[in-house]
């Protein structure tokens, strides 16, 4: 078992990243657990989900004191997230890793896409919200059952959907999902929890470095936000999802 | 919604006490396994189980915060919320 430094600097550098390019980190964690600790994919998921509970509080917070957190929307969205999350991480024990694996390789892919996605602050669009409502709930559920699967909180898919079909600015959105994420994160981690998955030296390594990342990175990408970081993290992506991707292929072929 | 009514003050400072408090004991948990400390706990498991309960806790403010306002609907959503997270608990405890 690697020594517990390992476990603090991925903890460390997926909030640091996390919170520099407004990540939630569980996409960041995952395949550095898996690559660079070298853990199984079912260890590694049920440790990111309960540390994206912790990311949240800080997150969320941050946000809730710009008031960028619409609580409503939070709260009916998070809803149909829990659903999703507690049959997410009820069916990870019944799928063989490397599915799992081929998951997460497409939602890094997806994460390395959409850093370079334009974002307009704070456009609000014209939507009818009443009528999309529906659709973000099924896409909720969707994303949870991923989030169980995979170990992200969810943000990449949950931020798109409030801006685009619920019509909140962007940096509202962020802040809405940053909110909810907490509350599917710590319905996964109660199913993981009692399914006796969790392994306690992983996680309070991870926990202490995200705390402690999570509140840096948040603080630098405050400040600034260059395009080379994004460019290189791009790249870096590519290589976790290459990796991730042809293991999975490997073992499935 | 009605947001210049909501205080969420409250849920800031239950946040930014929860990080402070999780921060130290973490670290505590984290120093006393690289000193091999006899702790009379599963100090790991203890901690899933504040993080859990800081966010029962967090869901049980807002729901309240709504309750004084008199937004019964989210309310209701919020004590739902809470509650499908500790019927989770019995459900996967009993059976």
């Amino acid at each position: 078992m690697p020594p517990m430094y390992i476990y603090i600097l991925c903890g460390l550098t997926a909030g640091l990243l996390g919170g520099y390019l407004g990540l939630g980190g569980g996409v960041i964690m995952v395949p550095f657990l898996t690559i660079a600790a070298g853990l199984d994919i079912k260890t590694a998921v049920p440790v990111s989900v309960t540390a994206t509970v912790v990311t949240s509080i800080a997150s969320s917070n941050a946000y809730l004191k710009k008031g960028m957190v619409d609580i409503e929307i939070s709260l009916i969205l998070a809803l149909f997230m829990v659903i999703g999350t507690i049959t997410g991480s009820t069916l990870s024990p019944y799928i063989p890793s490397h599915y799992i694996q081929l998951v997460l390789t497409v939602v890094v892919i997806y994460t390395a896409v959409s850093l370079f996605k334009k974002n307009n602050q704070s456009s609000e669009l014209n939507v009818d919200r009443n009528k999309n409502i529906v659709l973000s709930a099924v896409i909720a559920i969707f994303t949870g059952i991923l989030s169980g699967l995979v170990g992200i909180g969810g943000g990449v898919i949950i931020v798109p959907v409030l801006y685009l079909l619920i019509g909140l600015p962007l940096s509202t959105s962020r802040g809405t999902s940053s909110l909810m994420i907490g509350f599917s994160a710590a319905a996964a981690s109660t199913v993981y929890l009692l399914n006796d998955r969790i392994d306690f030296q992983v996680l309070i390594g991870v926990i202490l470095g995200i705390i402690i990342g999570g509140k840096i990175g948040g603080k630098l990408g405050a400040v600034a936000k260059p395009k080379i970081v994004k460019i290189i993290f791009f790249f870096v992506l590519l290589y976790v999802a290459a990796k991730l991707g042809y293991e999975s292929i490997v073992e499935i072929l | 919604m009605n947001e210049h009514t909501f205080n969420s003050n409250l849920l800031i400072k239950l946040q930014d006490y929860s990080w402070y408090f999780l921060l130290g004991y973490f670290f505590f948990a984290v120093i006393a396994h690289l000193f091999n400390f006899a702790v009379p706990f599963n100090s790991g498991l203890i901690g899933v189980l504040l993080v859990l309960f800081l966010t029962l806790l967090k869901l049980l403010l807002i729901a309240e915060q709504f309750r004084k306002i008199k937004l019964v609907r989210l309310t209701y959503i919020a004590y739902l919320l809470l509650f499908m997270i500790l019927i989770t608990i019995l459900v996967r405890s009993f059976l």
